[in-house]
């Protein structure tokens, strides 16, 4: 565990996942606030809502599970191209396999994304004013009277809402880890592995369920969306558990077919 | 024995028809194919339900119209694309083989016609699909249904139309091969390049390059820094027409002028590379 762990954070992907989310976390608030230089610092947008603008209005929502995808879970490509997981599965079992790629796979991608969106946050509150609507009232923020970060962003200069979302952001990225490595057995091509969870995401995104069955399911998305209630949170959450239930058979299913007949 | 020379027409088409059953035959096609049908599927479905909603009906030409000049979504399909084809040429001895047989430069050529039939292919089967998937949406007639909507309530005019005004000019038909020339252009140029990077040795580059075009466009706010550009703004009839506000239509030309300087220099640099280049097609990327 300790030697996947360090493979996994000591590895190009995982740099690469958090420069590309971190790159998207500026593609919206770098421009928005240096090309708005003429206004006002009072009525400049908050650390806040430039920290959290982009996962609204950028494309964050979108490059997540990509960015979840790339940290790790392509190593399983790599191990099964090269013959390597054969030799890893003979000396534990598949289980323990299974569970260790799983765990690393989780984590890696839990804390590029989540690391991303920190460093970005961290970043914005120093350069730019912390949220005060109080003070200032261009800080205002428009959240739903439901929404759970309406009152949680007057406290502690929205603290609770960054921890919330990096917690949401984490959790996310986790489970579109697991389906990555799900999808790695079964179609060992890289490209396919970074891109299909995506595009799982989009279709769940876009509410294909909807479309086809007549079916709302909460928007993958909704962890650390400008939506949040507790009954979305546990909706959400509940959906997460049935993809990770399927992904964890698929994945298991295709280790061991792998593992006999490779 | 048969010894008769076989035409190059003959030898091109043997040519694209293997390149076509390689690219047909691979996992990233399949599964990509699969995820635009349902992407087809659900654009097609959600223009329908806001039309619905907005209690509006239109005719078959201008809901085809509508996909087209969005381009299906065309960051989204585009990128969907861009993996099913990020592989051009395969890289498998088959190729080797193929260039004992062909010259190069007929080689070349049968994979710019492979680029061009894709794209054919891939609009033609987007458009047709989401034509099929709009059938219980359009009602019979032709022509703008705006026109008519602004001839029974001269109120309509403060309402947002289906299809801008600037457009009505064209009838139907004339505007759907305009938006389908704009991006059929985009994605040839795209496959053109992908394929020049390739035979540059490097055919992740190309794909890179357009993955950053594509997710750059959905990741930075364009709109705070004036006067920037970048390809996803001649990507559909829609966004060249909002680069030249006051001559939407009449700037058409010149943007697929430039669409087809860019593809012949590249056709060009590529007849030049591949004259000299060493060919290794062993590797499976």
């Amino acid at each position: 565990m300790k030697e996947e762990l360090k493979r996994a954070f000591f590895s190009r992907y995982f740099l690469f996942s958090f420069i590309l989310l971190f790159l998207c976390f500026s593609g919206y608030s770098f421009p928005g606030w240096f090309c708005a230089t003429e206004v006002t610092p009072d009525y400049r947008e908050s650390a806040l809502q430039l920290s959290i603008g982009s996962i609204f209005f950028g494309s964050v929502m979108m490059l997540m599970p990509f960015c979840a995808a790339v940290s790790h879970a392509v190593s399983q490509v790599e191990e099964l191209n090269s013959g390597m997981m054969r030799w890893r599965v003979l000396r534990s079992s598949v289980n323990r396999y299974a569970c260790i790629k799983m765990s690393a796979s989780a984590l890696s991608a839990a804390c590029s994304t989540a690391l991303a969106f920190v460093v970005h946050a961290i970043i914005w509150n120093i350069i730019a004013i912390p949220v005060d609507p109080i003070q200032y009232p261009a800080h205002e923020i428009g959240f739903a009277e439901t929404c759970v970060f309406s009152k949680w962003y007057l406290i502690c200069h929205g603290l609770p809402v960054y921890v919330e979302m990096t917690c949401g952001i984490a959790f996310s990225a986790a489970m579109w880890a697991i389906v990555a490595l799900a999808v790695a057995v079964w179609i060992p091509d890289r490209l396919l592995t970074i891109s299909v969870p995506a595009c799982i995401y989009f279709i769940w995104h876009l509410q294909l369920p909807y479309y086809l069955f007549g079916v709302r399911v909460p928007h993958p998305g909704t962890l650390y969306n400008d939506a949040l209630t507790l009954e979305s949170a546990l909706q959400c959450i509940l959906a997460y558990a049935v993809v990770f239930v399927i992904s964890l058979f698929v994945y298991l299913s295709g280790l061991r077919r792998r593992a006999c007949h490779a | 024995m048969h010894n008769s020379k076989p035409s190059i027409f003959r030898q091109i088409r043997a040519c694209v028809y293997s390149h076509f059953s390689a690219w047909l035959h691979s996992p990233r096609t399949i599964v990509m194919g699969i995820v635009i049908l349902c992407f087809a599927y659900m654009h097609a479905r959600s223009y329908g339900y806001t039309l619905s909603m907005r209690g509006y009906t239109a005719h078959l030409g201008e809901m085809v119209f509508n996909y087209l000049d969005s381009g299906f979504n065309v960051v989204m399909t585009s990128t969907f694309l861009l993996i099913m084809v990020s592989e051009i040429p395969k890289r498998i001895s088959f190729q080797n083989t193929m260039l004992i047989r062909i010259t190069r430069k007929r080689w070349l050529a049968s994979l710019i016609l492979f680029c061009f039939v894709v794209v054919v292919l891939m609009l033609a089967f987007m458009t047709i699909f989401c034509a099929v998937l709009s059938l219980p949406y359009i009602t019979p007639g032709s022509g703008w249904s705006d026109i008519e909507r602004l001839a029974e309530n001269p109120d309509y005019q403060y309402e947002i139309p289906l299809i801008r005004e600037y457009i009505r000019v064209l009838s139907p038909f004339q505007a759907c091969v305009c938006a389908a020339a704009v991006v059929f252009f985009f994605w040839f140029t795209m496959l053109l390049v992908i394929l020049l990077f390739s035979l540059f040795g490097q055919p992740n580059v190309g794909l890179l390059v357009y993955m950053f075009i594509l997710e750059f466009a959905l990741t930075f706010r364009f709109e705070m820094v004036p006067n920037m550009r970048t390809p996803i703004h001649f990507a559909t009839l829609a966004a060249v027409c909002n680069q030249f506000p006051g001559k939407e239509i009449a700037s058409l030309p010149l943007v697929l002028g430039i669409y087809v300087l860019i593809d012949v220099g590249m056709i060009v640099i590529m007849m030049f590379r591949v004259q000299h280049m060493d060919f290794c097609f062993s590797e499976k990327e």
